[in-house]
């Protein structure tokens, strides 16, 4: 058989053990080089657009469907295992050379974890596991994973997470809320950088809301109230009285100051506002109201 | 040299909350300082911006009086040490060591050098070929560091860097960056909520809270003189009592008046209150635990005495706690363990007037430091 022939056969053999099919030349020409060197671009393109990598962006993205992805990924000896999912976010777009990839890289086992660059700025990390892990445990690795950018590869980031997906079927989903925490929690929580999914709170409820609804809502139940004028002794206050549950005391503790101070912040509060923090009622509006009126700021 | 300047340095997220404000510091080559506050109070957020992890959004930057705003933190010549690391898992603590130097291209002999020098230092060297899991806790914080050190960085930054430790190694880390930084020379910025860890470590520590620098000054005189509120509570465990006193005046005498007692003010500090025209007004009275005494036990004849009743009495050994209510406040007083008191006794305690501070009920600055 004549080099050329050689060539041919074995580039057959090698689309066939990628995509499983079976081309078939009927020529009783030997190939001349343009057509081994199609051939060849085919298979690495085949190759490039087959890969578990491409696959699973396809397949989470819902490019592909999940019987195709079951397919492909078969082929390629994929597991199919419990999976906890890390959505990273970059401030900065991603350079080839910012060693980000290396550092993922080296944090996880590569025969259980896919690095999926999803875009210019999002690095997917896919952990597959023996068992399932609970949220506390993906929540610490977050954190894990926000200092260890931050600190070696000297990269700003924002790490979202949920929880586990069980079986392959959930990856999309899974993926999904990890888009929605990511989104939510840049626009809610700007002072952080770890969204979970179960705990976005009202931002889930909130980012659902049209902007025209938010307007309304700001209108009739908060007039006259820009939350931009506060300056950040009173937002901080207001954050800390609620996260203390209104509670007086504990708000004062948490935020050092005598009780009486705590007190006359919030009836200053209450005389420029006409709403008392410690009605419970008029908290919850407020509460809403920074949150619509961040959403609004953002978009 | 490392020597950095912020100058109005300003961070506002895009929902419009400003997590600092106008944050001016000088940092000297050398020098140990901590960013100390409760949670929230943008200690972090500075660090990063001087990072580069977080944009300035007003204000300027320098190190070694270049602007560093849009310059990335690779070009910065940090190094960072934060609460939750990661140590490569699958790596010796060599590799660990050197990954990043191997990122940024060094030359393998001179990376092995420079592991080895920090390895020295941290007390590493015996280790260098294990992996992390057969590590304990204190030695794989100092991988960490190990990790910041071979960058040879004109700044170190930390931030709440012991955090995740015991309180035992917490302590015995301390001691350790301590020394680190005596035996590097180096500049180092520290961020912490733990104000006995901020006094300990410091050459300097700035007091933050609501994005707000309160106080810039040596662990003394923060302790001493405080400049507000805040910073009297914040600084010292336990914290600063405070109580509510009227300033009067009888017979030639200035008293606070607090809870029914008339308390004598020392005269210099009578003076400084009449000056600012407090007589006749209520202001917030500070005094430290260690400067209430139980009367029985004072030797002085110390005119400015309360009595209450003892809530909760805690033996610490070398000294106890009372703790009682009085004028409506939660009150600590630290006493020399010989005392008799005991839980629901009442108890007459002798106030040193001399180390009481007035501050204004409504700015909440000093009026007396």
């Amino acid at each position: 058989m004549s080099d050329p022939n050689k060539k041919l056969n074995s580039l057959i053999l090698k689309l066939q053990k990628e995509t499983g099919l079976k081309l078939t030349i009927a020529s009783d020409k030997d190939p001349d080089q343009e057509t081994l060197d199609k051939l060849e671009h085919l298979i690495s393109q085949v190759k490039t657009t087959s890969s578990k990598s491409s696959v699973l962006s396809g397949y989470l993205n819902g490019v592909i469907s999940e019987s195709e992805a079951r397919q492909l990924l078969i082929r390629k000896a994929s597991d199919e295992k419990p999976a906890e999912l890390f959505l990273l976010h970059f401030d900065n777009k991603l350079d080839e050379d910012s060693g980000v990839l290396s550092v993922l890289s080296e944090l996880f086992d590569t025969s259980t974890t896919e690095i999926l660059r999803m875009d210019d700025n999002e690095v997917l990390v896919l952990h597959f596991r023996h068992k399932e892990h609970d949220i506390s445990e993906l929540e610490e690795t977050a954190g894990y994973l926000v200092d260890t950018m931050n600190t070696e590869a000297l990269a700003s980031v924002s790490v979202s997470y949920d929880s586990m997906a069980l079986d392959f079927s959930e990856l999309p989903l899974t993926y999904r809320h990890l888009k929605a925490a990511m989104k939510i929690g840049r626009t809610f929580r700007t002072s952080e950088r770890i969204f979970g999914y179960h705990s976005l709170g009202l931002g889930k409820l909130i980012s659902s809301i049209s902007n025209e609804s938010a307007r309304e809502f700001l209108e009739e139940e908060l007039p006259g109230i820009d939350f931009r004028q506060f300056d950040s002794e009173t937002m901080n206050t207001i954050e800390v009285f609620f996260a203390s549950g209104l509670n007086i005391a504990e708000a004062a503790r948490a935020l050092y100051l005598h009780r009486n101070t705590l007190v006359y912040r919030l009836d200053k509060f209450k005389k420029t506002t006409g709403c008392d923090l410690q009605n419970f009622d008029d908290a919850v509006k407020i509460r809403i109201g920074m949150l619509l009126s961040q959403k609004l700021n953002q978009e | 040299m490392s020597e950095i300047q912020l100058e109005g340095v300003c961070k506002v997220y895009p929902n419009g909350v400003t997590a600092v404000k106008d944050f001016n510091l000088d940092v000297q080559d050398k020098e140990f300082i901590i960013f100390v506050g409760p949670s929230g109070c943008g200690k972090s957020t500075t660090l990063r911006m001087i990072a580069g992890l977080e944009d300035i959004t007003d204000g300027t930057l320098k190190i070694d009086g270049k602007v560093m705003n849009n310059v990335e933190p690779k070009d910065r010549d940090i190094a960072m040490v934060f609460q939750n690391y990661a140590l490569y898992p699958h790596m010796t603590v060599f590799d660990n060591m050197a990954f990043g130097l191997k990122l940024r291209k060094v030359p393998k002999d001179e990376i092995k050098r420079k592991v080895d020098e920090a390895a020295d230092i941290l007390g590493l060297k015996p280790y260098l070929d294990r992996k992390p899991k057969a590590l304990s806790g204190g030695q794989r914080q100092r991988v960490a560091m190990g990790r910041a050190i071979v960058r040879n960085p004109k700044v170190f930054l930390m931030d709440e860097p012991l955090s995740n430790l015991d309180a035992k190694l917490r302590v015995q880390m301390r001691t350790e960056i301590s020394r680190l930084h005596d035996r590097l020379g180096a500049t180092i910025i520290y961020v912490t909520h733990d104000q006995t860890e901020a006094m300990t470590l410091g050459t300097r520590i700035v007091v933050m809270k609501d994005g707000v620098v309160q106080q810039t000054d040596t662990p003394q005189n923060l302790y001493n003189k405080p400049c507000n509120l805040f910073v009297a509570g914040f600084i010292g465990s336990p914290q600063m009592n405070f109580l509510d006193a009227k300033i009067s005046e009888e017979a030639g005498k200035t008293f606070a008046e607090v809870g029914g007692a008339k308390l004598e003010i020392p005269a210099e500090k009578a003076a400084v209150l009449k000056n600012a025209g407090y007589l006749g007004k209520t202001v917030v009275m500070g005094i430290r635990p260690e400067h209430i005494n139980d009367a029985r036990l004072d030797v002085t004849e110390n005119p400015n005495k309360i009595t209450a009743k003892i809530r909760v009495y805690e033996l610490l050994g070398a000294e106890v706690f009372l703790y009682f209510d009085f004028a409506g406040s939660q009150m600590t007083a630290r006493v020399d363990p010989k005392t008799t008191a005991k839980m629901g006794d009442d108890v007459e305690f002798s106030f040193d007037m001399n180390m009481v501070h007035f501050f204004d009920k409504d700015s909440e600055e000093t009026i007396t430091n």
